[in-house]
């Protein structure tokens, strides 16, 4: 079976290696992960995953810059937004720039899962 | 309170998708009217005169109505005149979806009260005394989140002791982590863990061992005060602030914030205690 590619983007190791154990021996595989906005830019070029999961906050290039140029590579680039941050205001602007869905920290694994696999399922 | 936005939680659930969250926020955006606009729309309040009240309103804790008043701009009547009208025609985010048509009533109170439920509402575990503060809310969201992430983490209880005023010095032996919240108010939030700490809350958050002293370990670490912070702006947007964390950090030349003023509060769990400061 064809697992579901995915890219995870976020300045902290710690939620990228988080994230991997999560998804680990699931329909979903981590091709990349990077810790910067701009080296994952050029990396979504080469891979083309089927979701990318992006910080909000990073230094250098923000999530929101990262999300548009994105967007702006392939506009039917699924992009969640992740945050400790769930303001109205922060979830507004990131659907607004093209952002698929917004998930909060912390999570479970549990409901991370079913989270992805609602992704998967609204195409 | 909760630090989760009902709107964000339906779209994690895959309840309500992207297009009918936004459509919904648009509505409420084009419904609710803030309180200084109402004020001046009714004539009691002069335009050129509103800025003054949100600086007032940004620099303490107080409703921006107790500004209104103590500041001299409105008078209480006024204040209960604006409120009444702002009331009757503010919509939450579910009203806004049901008559978007996306979601019935009947979802919306089926959903909310799964909301409530399973949404962690961060209990008040303060013994201690706020009286005095200016800066009540936001000391609260700080310190309540830190504590409530950290019992999360480490399970068993976890309780604040004490709040007050300090100097703000990292204890030898304790390792700083810290991250600024910026926007309408700025103030930063910093973590004093001793050593035995760092290594535990690093473990517990990456689900593996992690070596003392490691970049990783550190990382980890910042990442927890990542929680507490985004989840704090995100707790206090409810009481009207536009707030965005800053990326954590932890680093002897940037630790300390000369001239802050500060507060501390102790945290107390079964077997060890460390310190939250929030620098105003």
């Amino acid at each position: 079976m064809t697992k579901v590619s995915v890219m995870t983007v976020d300045d902290s190791a710690a939620i990228l290696t988080i994230i991997a154990a999560y998804l680990d021996d699931t329909e979903f595989e981590v091709i990349a992960s990077e810790r910067d906005g701009r080296r994952a830019v050029r990396k979504y070029s080469e891979l083309m995953p089927d979701i990318v999961l992006l910080d909000l906050i990073m230094p250098g290039q923000s999530g929101m810059e990262t999300l548009a140029q994105l967007r702006a590579i392939d506009p039917d680039a699924v992009v969640v937004m992740i945050s400790s941050l769930g303001t109205e205001d922060a979830v507004h602007q990131c659907l607004t720039t093209g952002a698929k869905s917004f998930l909060q920290k912390p999570f479970a694994r549990d409901d991370f899962i079913e989270f992805m696999r609602t992704i998967v399922d609204t195409g | 309170m909760t630090s989760r936005f009902f709107g964000q939680y339906l779209l994690e659930k895959g309840v309500i998708g992207r297009e009918a969250l936004l459509e919904a926020i648009n509505r409420q955006r084009q419904t609710n009217r803030d309180f200084c606009e109402l004020a001046i729309a009714k004539g009691f309040l002069e335009k050129r005169r509103a800025p003054s009240i949100l600086m007032a309103f940004r620099a303490s804790d107080r409703s921006i109505e107790e500004v209104a008043v103590d500041g001299g701009y409105l008078t209480q009547e006024q204040v209960d005149e604006v409120l009444k009208e702002q009331k009757s025609g503010w919509i939450r985010i579910g009203t806004a979806l049901v008559q978007a048509g996306h979601l019935t009533e009947e979802q919306v109170e089926i959903r909310l009260a799964k909301f409530h439920e399973q949404e962690h509402e961060v209990e008040e575990q303060l013994q201690a005394d706020f009286e005095g503060f200016a800066e009540t809310g936001t000391l609260k969201a700080c310190f309540n989140l830190t504590a409530f992430h950290f019992a999360r983490l480490a399970g068993g209880v976890t309780k604040l002791r004490l709040v007050e005023e300090d100097q703000a010095e990292v204890a030898p032996g304790y390792q700083r982590f810290a991250q600024k919240i910026v926007g309408d108010k700025e103030f930063c939030l910093a973590v004093d863990f001793p050593a035995e700490l760092v290594e535990m809350v690093a473990t517990r958050m990456l689900g593996m061992a992690m070596e003392p002293g490691s970049e990783a370990a550190t990382d980890a670490v910042c990442e927890f005060v990542n929680l507490v912070g985004g989840n704090a702006c995100t707790q206090l947007e409810r009481l009207g602030y536009r707030l965005r964390p800053e990326p954590p950090f932890s680093s002897p030349d940037r630790a300390d914030f000369p001239g802050k003023k500060s507060y501390r509060a102790g945290l107390v769990t079964e077997e060890t205690d460390f310190d939250v400061h929030v620098f105003f």
